[in-house]
Formats: C-alpha cells, sequence, structure tokens
C-alpha cells in the first residue's frame, strides 16, 4: 500500500486549520496541526512532512518569520510551503522582493482566504509538482 | 543751701519769644516784592540816619575848631593890647579892653584878664566872674599857646580859650576869652535837617525806584507760581516764555535736522538728550556739565530766576513726556485685557469688580455698567460645590493668599442659565498689599464641542485602520464557516456523526464570533450619549464575572474579584461598562489559550472623593512592551487573526465617554493591568 504524503498546517485559527486539514485528508494526506509558529516548526523539524501550510498572520512568531527559518534550514529548505494569506488580497504582495529582502526562497505557492477548496488543491499539486514524493 | 524753687511762670524770660514768632510770621506772610520793598526801605532809613549824625558830629567838630581858631586869633591880639597895659600897670586901660573886646561882637561872650598870681585884674562881666572860671590852668604857661576848654555856667556852654600875657619875655598874666557855643550848635542843627531833608527825598525816590524794579524782578516768579498751580491741577501743556532765548540751531547756523534739539521750541539745547555737542556726554545730567562752557548756553543763560524757569520748562517738558508714554503704556494695556480672547475679571480689594473685559461680557451677557462697581466676582460664579472653583487658600508666610489654577467652573448669565469655564485665579499684591483679585475665565464650550468632535474624528481615522484587521477577522470567520461546512458535507459523506458534528461546532462557533463582532461594531461606530444612572459599579462586575464564568472555566482560568465595600452609586452608563468590563476580561482569559491555567483578578475602589478605580489584572503573557502605547489605537490585536482590536477600541471609546481614562501596564511578575478611572460621582 502507498505510503500517504504527510502535511503540516499552522494557523492559529482552529477552525481554519481544521477546515485546510479536512481539505488535505479527503485529498489523501495525512495532517498534523499547530495553532502557532513555533509548536509548527518544532513539529516540521521532529518529522519533515511533503507539504507545508501556514498562515502569515499569527500572534507570537508570524508566518513570515518561520518561512524565513524553514526556507534556511537545510531540512525543510526543499519542502513545498503554502502560505495562507487573509490580508489585503488586492494589495499584490511582492513575495519575490519579500524573500528578497529576507534572502530565501520564496514560498512555492500562496493561496488568499477565504478558502477555496480547489485553488487550495491546485497550489498543493502545483507545489509539489516534480518533487519527490510527488503524485 | 540751695532751695529748690517752683517753677513759676517763665513769661520774663521767654516774654521776647512770641513777639519774635510773630514777627517771623509777619515776614513769612510778606511777598517776595513786599519783603524786597522792606528791606530797601528799611537800609536807606538807617543809611539817612547814619549819615545825618555822622554829619552832625562832623559839622560840630569843624565848626568848634573854626570857633576855636577865631576865638584864638583874637585873644591874641587882645594880650597884645593887654600886654602892654600890663606893662604900664594900666589896670583901668585893662578894664577898659575887657569891656571893649567883649563888646566888640555879640558872639563874644566874656574876656577876663587875670594876674601871674590868677587874680582877676579885669573882665567883661557886670558882676564876679563865675566860679567855673577859676580853675585856671597850672603856671607856667607856655608863652603864645592857647589852651581851648569847654566852660559851662547859667545854662549856657562856652568855648574858653586862656592865653599867657607876656611882657618883656616873661608871662604877666592870663588873658581868657569865653565864645558861647549855642549859636554853633543851632546851626550844626539846622544844617543836619537839611542834610536829613535831602537823604529823605533820596530815598523816597530810592523806594520808588526799588519798587519798579522789584515788581520787574518778581514778574517771573510770579508767573511760575502760576505754572506750577498749573502743572499741579495736571494741565501739562503750560508753555511760558521768558523774553530772551537763544536756540542753538540759529546761533550756530546748524542745519543737522536729524538732531534733537533741532527746531526744539519746547525746550533748551542743553536738555535735550543725544545732541551731537562735540567733546560733551550726549545725556542731559551728565554733558550738562560741559553745556556750561558752550557759547550757546553762555548767550542764553541769565539770571538764577531764568535758569529756575528753564528748569521748570524742562521739567515740564519731562513730565509731559513720561505723562504721555504712561498714557500710552496705560492704554496698550487696556486695549490688551479689553482685546483679549480670554474673559478678564479684576476685583478691588473690596471683591468688587472694578475690570469686565469683552470677552467676560460677551461670556456672560452682562455689560460692563451691569458689572462694575456693581456686582463682586463670587456673584458671577455659580456656587456649587462641584463646579470646582472654591477658593483655594494658600499660606504664604503669614499672608493669606488666594488662587487657584485652571479649574473648570460655571458662570451666572445674564438673565438666567449657566456657562461653563476654564478658570484661573490669583491675587493682586500691591508690594505686600492686597489690592485686588483677578480670574482668566475661557468658555469651555467650544473646547468641549472640539474635543467631542476629535474623538469622532479619531474614532472614524481608526475605524479605517481597523478595516483591514476587521476583514482579515470576517474572512477567517467566513473560513470558520466554510469550514464548518465542508467538514460536516464531509462527515455526512463518510456517514461520521462525530464529523458532521465537529462541522456544526464549527458553524456556530463561528456565527458566535459573528455576533460578538457585530455587537463591537455597533457599539463602536454608535454616536450617543451615555446613558448615565446611579449605579453600583460592583453589581455590574459582579454580573460580567458570573457571565464570563464558563468561558473562563473552559479555558482554565479562575476570575476573581476584590470589591470595595465603600463604593457608592456612581453614575454610570450601565451597558457601556458592561461592555467595557466584558472585553477586558474576555482578552484576559483569551490571553491563556495557549496556557493550562491562570488568574485574572477585578477590583474596584474609590480613590480620595471623586475618582473610580476599577482594575482588571491578569498573570498571562502579557502585552509586549512596543505594542503597550498602541493597545487603544485600534490597529492592536495579540490574539492574531482572531483579533480585530476592536474590544480595546471600544473600551477606550466608553470610557472616555464618561470623561475618565484608560491605561494599561505591565503586572508585576508578568501579565497585564487594565485601570479605568472614572471621575465625579457627580451629575452632569
Amino acid at each position: 500500500m502507498e505510503k500517504n504524503r504527510t502535511a503540516v498546517v499552522i494557523d492559529d485559527e482552529l477552525d481554519v486549520c481544521r477546515y485546510i486539514e479536512s481539505i488535505l485528508q479527503d485529498h489523501g494526506f495525512d495532517t498534523r496541526t499547530a495553532l502557532e509558529a513555533r509548536t509548527g516548526e518544532d513539529l516540521i523539524l521532529h518529522s519533515p512532512p511533503d507539504l507545508i501550510c501556514i498562515d502569515i498572520m499569527m500572534p507570537g512568531r508570524s508566518g513570515v518569520q518561520l518561512l524565513s527559518r524553514l526556507k534556511k534550514n537545510d531540512t525543510t529548505r526543499d519542502i513545498p510551503l503554502i502560505m495562507i494569506t487573509g490580508i489585503k488580497e488586492k494589495m499584490n504582495i511582492d513575495w519575490t522582493e519579500i524573500a528578497r529582502g529576507l534572502k530565501v526562497r520564496r514560498p512555492d505557492a500562496v493561496v488568499e482566504k477565504p478558502i477555496d477548496p480547489v485553488r487550495l488543491m491546485r497550489a498543493v499539486e502545483s507545489s509539489m509538482c516534480g518533487r519527490p514524493g510527488a503524485e | 543751701m540751695s532751695t529748690a524753687m517752683p517753677p513759676g511762670p517763665s513769661v520774663e524770660r521767654s516774654g521776647g519769644a512770641p513777639v519774635r514768632r510773630s514777627f517771623r510770621s509777619l515776614l513769612y506772610k510778606l511777598t517776595f516784592a513786599d519783603k524786597i520793598l522792606l528791606s530797601t526801605i528799611a537800609i536807606l532809613l538807617l543809611l539817612a540816619i547814619c549819615g545825618a549824625l555822622t554829619f552832625q558830629v562832623f559839622l560840630r567838630s569843624r565848626l568848634r575848631s573854626e570857633l576855636a581858631e577865631g576865638t584864638g586869633y583874637l585873644a591874641m591880639v587882645a594880650a597884645g593890647r593887654a600886654a602892654e597895659l600890663f606893662a604900664s600897670a594900666d589896670e583901668e586901660g585893662l578894664r577898659r579892653l575887657a569891656a571893649e573886646v567883649a563888646g566888640l561882637n555879640a558872639g563874644i561872650g566874656y574876656l577876663v584878664i587875670r594876674d601871674r598870681q590868677g587874680r582877676v585884674v579885669a573882665h567883661s562881666f557886670s558882676w564876679d566872674p563865675p566860679s567855673q572860671l577859676d580853675d585856671m590852668p597850672v603856671n607856667p604857661l607856655p608863652a603864645g599857646a592857647p589852651v581851648v576848654s569847654q566852660v559851662s555856667f547859667d545854662g549856657v556852654s562856652y568855648l574858653d580859650v586862656v592865653l599867657t600875657i607876656v611882657v618883656d619875655g616873661k608871662g604877666a598874666g592870663f588873658l581868657e576869652l569865653g565864645v558861647p557855643l549855642h549859636r554853633a550848635n543851632q546851626l550844626a542843627w539846622e544844617l543836619t535837617l537839611l542834610f536829613m531833608g535831602l537823604l529823605s527825598a533820596l530815598s523816597l525816590m530810592g523806594v520808588i525806584v526799588a519798587r519798579g524794579l522789584v515788581k520787574y524782578v518778581s514778574r517771573p516768579i510770579r508767573e511760575l507760581t502760576h505754572l506750577a498751580d498749573q502743572v499741579s491741577l495736571g494741565n501739562l501743556d503750560v508753555d511760558f516764555d521768558m523774553g530772551i532765548s537763544v536756540r542753538c540751531w540759529e546761533l550756530k547756523n546748524c542745519r543737522q535736522s536729524g538732531c534733537a534739539a533741532y527746531n526744539n521750541t519746547a525746550v533748551q539745547c542743553w536738555f535735550v538728550d543725544g545732541t551731537p555737542c562735540e567733546g560733551y556726554e550726549p545725556r542731559f545730567p551728565q554733558k550738562l556739565v560741559g553745556c556750561r562752557t558752550c557759547e550757546v548756553y553762555r548767550a542764553h543763560k541769565g539770571d538764577e530766576i531764568v535758569q529756575l524757569a528753564d528748569s521748570f520748562r524742562h521739567m515740564t517738558h519731562s513730565l509731559r513726556a513720561s505723562h504721555q508714554e504712561l498714557q500710552r503704556a496705560y492704554q496698550f494695556q487696556k486695549s490688551l485685557i479689553w482685546n483679549s480672547l480670554g474673559g478678564i475679571i479684576a476685583t478691588d480689594e473690596s471683591d468688587a469688580v472694578q475690570v469686565f473685559n469683552a470677552a467676560a461680557q460677551n461670556l456672560t451677557g452682562y455689560s460692563e455698567e451691569d458689572v462694575v462697581g456693581r456686582m463682586k466676582w463670587e456673584q458671577l460664579f455659580v456656587h456649587s460645590p462641584s463646579s470646582g472653583h472654591q477658593l483655594q487658600v494658600l499660606e504664604n508666610g503669614s499672608k493669606a493668599m488666594f488662587g487657584f489654577y485652571r479649574k473648570e467652573a460655571m458662570l451666572h448669565r445674564k438673565g438666567g442659565g449657566e456657562v461653563e469655564v476654564l478658570a484661573t485665579g490669583n491675587t493682586l499684591m500691591d508690594g505686600d498689599r492686597i489690592v485686588g483679585k483677578v480670574f482668566f475665565v475661557n468658555d469651555l464650550r467650544e473646547v468641549k464641542k472640539l474635543r467631542l468632535e476629535l474623538v469622532r474624528t479619531e474614532r472614524l481615522a481608526a475605524v479605517g485602520q481597523t478595516v483591514s484587521s476587521i476583514s482579515h477577522s470576517i474572512k477567517n470567520i467566513l473560513d470558520g464557516l466554510r469550514g464548518g461546512a465542508y467538514v460536516y458535507k464531509r462527515g455526512l459523506r463518510k456517514g461520521d456523526g462525530s464529523i458532521t458534528s465537529e462541522g456544526w461546532e464549527m458553524v456556530e462557533r463561528n456565527i458566535d464570533r459573528i455576533s460578538s463582532l457585530v455587537a463591537d461594531l455597533l457599539n463602536f461606530a454608535k454616536e450617543r450619549e451615555p446613558d448615565l444612572a446611579p449605579e453600583d459599579p460592583n453589581r455590574i462586575v459582579t454580573d460580567v464575572v458570573e457571565l464570563l464564568a464558563a468561558k473562563a472555566r473552559a479555558s482554565g482560568v479562575l476570575v476573581d474579584v476584590d470589591l470595595d465595600d465603600s463604593v457608592v452609586p456612581w453614575l454610570l452608563d450601565e451597558h457601556g461598562i458592561h461592555q467595557c468590563l466584558t472585553n477586558l476580561i474576555t482578552n484576559a482569559i483569551d490571553a491563556f489559550e495557549s496556557r493550562d491555567s491562570g488568574h485574572v483578578l477585578v477590583t474596584t475602589r474609590v480613590m480620595g472623593t471623586d475618582t473610580l478605580c476599577i482594575t482588571v489584572r491578569d498573570d498571562g503573557p502579557g502585552i509586549p512592551r512596543e505594542l503597550m502605547s498602541q493597545v487603544f489605537s485600534g490597529m492592536v490585536s495579540t490574539k492574531g487573526s482572531r483579533g480585530t482590536g476592536l474590544g480595546l477600541l471600544v473600551v477606550h471609546k466608553v470610557v472616555a465617554e464618561h470623561g475618565g481614562q484608560i491605561s494599561v501596564e505591565e503586572t508585576p511578575g508578568g501579565g497585564a493591568t487594565f485601570v479605568i478611572m472614572l471621575p465625579g460621582n457627580r451629575p452632569r
């Protein structure tokens, strides 16, 4: 039997976590969740998943800080990473610029809230395309 | 042994003093002209008397010596004749000689011829010669030298001349000739009287001249006195001309029109500061010393009265300038007070209002006539223990001083009504003496209106600022709802009841969140006056804590209260305060979300007499220092995507509507403490 792909979802909103988790589970992911960046980072480092979903706006360490740490870490650098954002979708956040400023690679995909399951899964597939473990 | 005498009336000793005093007083009352005139008359009179007496003494002396000389000559001629008769021992001849000489002239009084022993040989008397003539000169007499003396008998004085009769070089006898002096004396008196008459006429002429002179001299003094009276009566526009005035620019043909003395006819140049006189100090007191050698000064300089007049003119001029300066300063200050935007009310020492400027009139509707001199300041201010203008007596040494600074007070308006002002009061001092009080009052109505406007504007700005965080929050709720629906459908699809329930719970939770958000939004955006009523703050606290008890228990948080029993019913908007406490305590409970347990303490306290203090303290993670100052600005939430920042904004708004203040500080040992201070338990 083919081993399920794994994903870590980090969002301070329990309900949003649960939502994303359900969508991913429906698409064959084993999921783990964390309500804050620090716990999530521990989960990832403890057992690197195949996919990481991070909310940008969180209390304590923010999603962007976590992005920076994960993309600088050799173990986690290549894991597909999706940023979930609820802020100002019309502001066209330039992730390339942010990544250049942080001196890291940009996130593999960005999904805006409200979360649409189809759009989310399209982003998941596109970011995992050609990666080890991809379908 | 001395006996103490009782002090008797000292009339005799001090008898001259009252006379002297009345004489002095008489002299004091005389005018300057009279004094000079009187002095002149006295001097002339004295001169006339002295002159006459001297003249008489001189005249008598001259007449007497003239008489002595003439008598001596006659005696010598008679002595020559008598010597011949002595030689011939002709006694009869001697008697004839005596009668002949005595009968020569009515001016000859007598002739007596004596022999060597002094016996009378012949004489011209009808009877025996008087005994006064017996006192003969001592022998031997020097030959040819007459002895002149004065003899009186029978009430007549005579000039008596005695001559030795020389026969053959030897003294044979004496010849004594006497002429009466009364005619010479009479002549002397007549001449003296003539002289005195002459002197009197001259004196009279002198008095007439002196009188004219005195009138001339005292005229400027009279004029100066009159002018001084005018100045003392306040008329500073007096001017006068002493006759001759030399002007520097005319004398020196000067054309320096920039000089302060140029064309200045009011005062002489040496009284003017800053004239470009070479070698002299530019200022009056210093340069006057140098000016005395200047040709202009010397050309102008008159007698002491002219100098006095010049000084008086300068003094009047300076006084006029000072008076004008004072007037200008007074007008300036009056205009400042009058045009001040703030009301100014000043009283005298009896608290009666003396200054009531335009702003004060606008504020109160009273006119200056209504108030000045008619009202006391206390009648203008509303008396109420809460009006805030109560007297404050500040101890300053031994003096009780009145004063207060920037207190909210109420002023009565004419015709009823009150106006809210911000007042400052102070004591007016003149040295150590209290001369009145002054009040500066500013209209608070506009300020309060502006303050409300500002609160509204700030709130609108805050709304703008929080739109993004609210929209974020809404998106999260939407995601929660979508997630709930998704999970619910998934449960249905899988036929798993537990998943269905989980999905439904998610939906319900997010519906609650929408309700709460909408409530906060409405609370914040609502434009309304707080509905104040006397409420028990302790009861509101207890209600909120009971309502949130379930939530607290679910989060493992213990909420305690520490209520002040002395808290009296306070004027509060119950709904607003309820919302405030709900938000603060909910925030505190939410802060423990990632912990197992926590403690929240809500306290009420009355501070002083008019401040209610409610604190909500937790020992949670606290607020990062950099956010402390921004927690009430609407952009700040420590709850990440769950927080809108609206809750604290609502708290801030409600507290501000109560006229209170809210602050946040770090709880010692960790956590956050919110402190609400609500002012005055008084009717608003």
